[in-house]
């Protein structure tokens, strides 16, 4: 199982990727009682039939790993907002993409840490693969709020390269300072 | 803390290359690919990234590509990480850890010594007997 919800939005990203992906959206909504993550794709999709598949743990396509059994990840997700009286769905159509939702009550004794936001970010920005990744992060507080957009066709422009060793430290200095203006804004009174 | 803009980022950027053109080290075709399947999610391939990331930076090692990719097939011994990097055979080493990241950057990528304990696929035994050499 995963340690912060950052490691199963970084594990549902991941299916994204390797579903094909050209656009990946992935926004994040915070307020003082819950994180929800919404994750969207344009990749190959599944159908009716597929998508039952993929919540069972004990099933894999095989395409990857010729005779694993088990997929773990949407599962993963799906028992952990089971264990924390959550939400969650998705929905998929062959060649359109897949959507999934989830939202975790940060009060629930349960529910993982957030996990490092910036660093989950840095990884899935530097993923490799020629795909668009939009990121929105909002916070909220009443009728105040912070928000912050990242696009990876905008720091690949500035870095032109995602790969090099200093250029990763330098994305991940740029993606801590925006989170850090969230982080002062939810420690604000 | 103010949020950094895009033109300040391509500032740093540009520091960055001029202190990168004036190393002597050549570390461009050194390459370390994280496993972030499930598998190494759960069993903490993020940090090992992220503590990779670090160490590289304080030796100066701006050049290394870092790299991922999904599950390696070797679910049992996650976090796993493949390590090429020139006059050295390519390595998956296996239960990588933060210290062990940083054992790797010192010892495998600095130092061209394979750090044998958590070699779990490639090379084969006769060349590990040796450390690579």
């Amino acid at each position: 199982m995963h340690a912060s919800l950052c490691d199963f939005l970084t594990d549902i990203v991941q299916n994204s990727i390797e579903a094909g992906s050209h656009l990946i959206s992935i926004q994040i909504y915070q307020d003082e009682h819950a994180m929800t993550f919404k994750v969207t794709d344009d990749g190959r999709g599944m159908s009716e039939e597929q998508l039952r598949k993929a919540l069972d743990p004990f099933y894999s396509d095989g395409v990857k790993h010729e005779h694993r059994k088990v997929g773990l990840g949407l599962p993963f997700l799906q028992q952990m907002i089971e264990e924390t009286g959550g939400d969650f769905s998705i929905s998929s159509k062959v060649g359109e993409g897949t959507e999934v939702n989830w939202k975790v009550p940060l009060d629930h004794i349960d529910s993982p840490p957030s996990g490092d936001i910036p660093s989950a970010l840095n990884s899935l920005m530097a993923y490799p693969g020629d795909f668009e990744l939009r990121f929105y992060r909002c916070a909220e507080k009443g009728e105040a709020k912070e928000e912050y957009e990242v696009n990876k066709s905008d720091l690949l422009e500035v870095l032109q390269d995602l790969s090099t060793a200093g250029n990763l430290v330098l994305m991940k200095e740029f993606l801590q300072s925006q989170e850090t203006a969230i982080e002062e804004f939810l420690q604000r009174d | 803390m103010a949020k950094m803009t895009l033109q300040e980022l391509r500032k740093l950027r540009d520091t960055k290359k001029s202190e990168i053109q004036k190393r002597v080290v050549d570390d461009k075709d050194t390459q370390i690919i994280v496993g972030m399947g499930t598998c190494g999610i759960a069993a903490g391939a993020k940090e090992v990234l992220d503590a990779f990331l670090k160490e590289l930076d304080e030796h100066n090692l701006n050049s290394v590509v870092v790299t991922q990719t999904g599950c390696m097939g070797l679910c049992y011994v996650e976090p796993t990480v493949e390590v090429i990097s020139p006059g050295m055979p390519s390595v998956i080493y296996g239960k990588v850890d933060v210290e062990v990241a940083k054992t790797i950057v010192k010892e495998h990528i600095m130092g061209n010594k394979l750090v044998t304990d958590h070699v779990f696929d490639r090379p084969s035994a006769d060349i590990l007997k040796d450390g690579g050499k």
